[in-house]
């Protein structure tokens, strides 16, 4: 059984133009230990989904399953105890931290909230373990997240996150924001908790050369649709769904001797309010045809757990 | 005499930029962002100024413009000359003349450098008719409504507001406004990086297609090393206000010397190789208020020795072309075993 389970989810937005389809009738399974990196462009639905997921926002519509036992139906009580497992990492260090509590009081806080210890002197040890776990040193614990730099800020981020030793964490671009050396080392701390603490995470960014390193599988998104879902290797070499092949060609390779074959993609992301009944990519897509503006494509199965949604797939 | 001399030197080079030394003072302290800077950019040539946030990559290209904000900042000393001229003595006036015609500048960010409540036709034309002042108002935007065309843009937009355009239009609108006057020098700070990775696709393929046709050089500030490759000819990367490598793009990407030249290779992930662990460069950049008397690198270098600590090195010409500021002779794992250990 996967241990995270999501069945038909949408979250709809109801917005002065429209309804907003944020995230469209996504379904996945997230196995245990395992990384699922979700990519796509600003706009796409991912961090809603990310966020759905967790129940941080109330779905529209869809099951999320947690350890088999389906959250969106359990009351916020019956939830709290559940919501200790899924944590979350968010994208900027510079937001997320009250910039009025010190290290040690916002490594504590989920630790106080969810009456984990009632000892102080427990409760300080594990604020120190906590910080020893993600690279914070000792002596910055009385300091304030203003004096430190983006690293540091997210380490406690992660520490937040992990205070409560979830099985489960949504990563929300969290690299996004920091250095090239930085966000190496932050990287490289996150695939050392995963295998430590056989972690499950839910990564999410719009950087293809992080998502490829970092993930088992991925799932690409487009206007709140999974329209590409298979092995992180699989989609590299071999990516089926037009915009998923754009998206790649896309990447600047910071390598001169590499010639790239850029596809280049009609206009801008179209609206995500009211979508037609047709295919969302149509309107950008190098293949499109009649039937793609006609109806909603499947996701199909093109062998190897290799999942497209595109009416054209096999001919392209 | 001197002039004439001088005027000779910079036949080619376009811009020269010598021992530039930027500081702010805060109350944090002296914060050192530019120290002793020197390079220059010939006619018609791409150079990529490469660097972590706070390496001095913005200070620099203000400094170019005379455009920071003094105070808190200070120039302490240096020289920047545009065709043989010295942009450190000029005028208010002068410099109004220079900037936006000689020079121009794409911001980062395209949502904040575009006024609101004017069309955007109205701001290309404002630019056009600040440096031609003889021109008809209708050819004045007969002109605009070409630069909307050549960078992707229907003329008919002309009245429409920057809030009816996406990030990607935004941006091209904002480099129409900088090609307008066919400036000598584009100093572009971060240009892609507010967009997403297919619209950078497309703005970085039109500022290229630009570059060739109209011949411009550039100043391109960047973090990305993948947007380099992309459209730059020469390169320099920058470390703790710093130019810590320069050379031709082909020295830098081929077998970077630097040693962090090298750690910023390393700590990619890459796409054409799988590789089971970064290789992270250690510690945190260092803080500009604090640098210390050697190499500032010292402290994160993998090569560093006791020789390190005795002297700020210089920038030395390891092969014509190729400067490095390093005492050793690092040799940087070229492309072909790059990432094998």
């Amino acid at each position: 059984m996967a241990l995270i389970e999501v069945k038909h989810l949408k979250k709809y937005f109801n917005t002065a133009g429209g309804i907003l389809h944020a995230v469209d009738d996504v379904t996945l399974n997230i196995e245990k230990s395992t990384t699922l990196g979700i990519v796509g462009e600003s706009g796409c639905g991912k961090s809603t989904l990310g966020r759905t997921i967790i129940r941080l926002l109330e779905p529209t519509s869809g099951e999320v399953c947690f350890k088999g036992e389906n959250i969106t139906s359990l009351s916020n009580k019956e939830f709290k105890h559940l919501r200790v497992g899924m944590q979350m990492i968010f994208q900027d260090p510079y937001a997320s931290l009250d910039p009025r509590m010190s290290v040690s009081q916002l490594i504590a806080e989920p630790i106080q909230t969810y009456k984990l210890t009632s000892s102080k002197q427990e409760l300080e040890k594990r604020v120190s373990d906590l910080m020893d776990t993600v690279g914070l040193a000792a002596r910055l614990k009385n300091s304030y997240p203003h004096e430190l730099d983006g690293g540091r800020r997210q380490r406690i981020g992660i520490a937040r996150a992990l205070s409560l030793n979830p099985d489960f964490i949504v990563c929300d671009e969290p690299v996004s924001a920091l250095d090239v050396s930085i966000q190496a080392q932050v990287l490289n701390l996150l695939q050392d908790l995963q295998k430590e603490r056989n972690l499950t995470y839910m990564f999410i960014t719009h950087d293809m050369s992080v998502v490829k390193h970092i993930s088992d599988e991925i799932c690409v998104m487009y206007l709140g649709q999974v329209v590409e879902k298979c092995q992180a290797k699989e989609l590299f070499k071999r990516p089926l769904h037009p915009y998923s092949k754009a998206l790649l060609s896309a990447i600047p390779i910071p390598n001169i001797h590499v010639k790239q074959h850029k596809i280049e993609m009609k206009g801008e992301l179209t609206s995500p309010i009211d979508p037609k009944p047709c295919c969302r990519f149509a309107p950008r897509c190098p293949y499109a045809k009649d039937q793609c503006f006609a109806s909603e494509p499947q996701l199909t199965d093109c062998g190897n757990h290799h999942y497209v949604l595109c009416h054209r797939v096999n001919e392209i | 005499m001197k002039n004439k001399l001088q005027q000779n030197i910079s036949n080619k080079k376009l811009v020269e930029i010598k021992n530039l030394i930027v500081h702010y003072e805060t109350d944090d302290g002296v914060v050192e962002a530019v120290n002793n800077v020197s390079f220059d950019i010939e006619k018609g040539e791409v150079l990529g100024l490469v660097g972590e946030t706070g390496a001095g990559k913005t200070t620099i290209a203000l400094s170019i413009m005379n455009l920071l904000p003094k105070p808190p900042a200070h120039v302490i000393s240096g020289e920047i000359y545009l065709e043989g001229q010295d942009l450190m003595k000029k005028s208010k006036k002068e410099l109004q003349k220079i900037r936006g015609k000689k020079i121009s500048m794409v911001f980062q960010d395209p949502m904040t450098a575009l006024n609101p409540v004017q069309t955007v036709g109205a701001q290309i034309a404002e630019v056009i008719q600040l440096h031609n002042s003889s021109m008809a108002p209708s050819e004045i935007k007969e002109h605009a409504v070409k630069m909307l065309e050549t960078v992707g843009i229907p003329g008919t937009r002309y009245n429409d507001y920057p809030h009816q355009f996406s990030g990607g239009m935004k941006q091209r609108v904002v480099i129409a406004i900088a090609l307008a006057c066919e400036p000598e020098l584009i100093i572009a700070d971060e240009p892609t990086t507010a967009l997403d990775v297919t619209i950078q696709a497309q703005v970085l393929e039109l500022m290229k297609q630009l570059q060739k046709k109209f011949g411009t050089a550039m100043l391109l500030i960047t973090h990305d090393f993948g947007v380099v490759a992309d459209i730059c000819n020469k390169c320099a990367v920058i470390y703790a206000g710093e130019i810590v490598e320069k050379g031709r793009v082909e020295h830098i990407f081929d077998h970077p010397m630097h040693p962090y030249t090298i750690g910023l290779f390393d700590s990619l992930p890459t796409m054409d190789k799988d590789v089971e662990r970064l290789k992270p460069i250690k510690g945190a950049v260092a803080d500009p208020t604090q640098l210390p008397p050697y190499c500032s690198f010292y402290d994160r270098c993998d090569y560093c020795t006791e020789e390190c600590k005795r002297q700020n090195p210089a920038l030395k010409e390891v092969e014509p072309g190729h400067f490095v500021k390093c005492i050793h002779e690092v040799r940087g794992k070229g492309d072909e075993d790059h990432g094998a250990d």
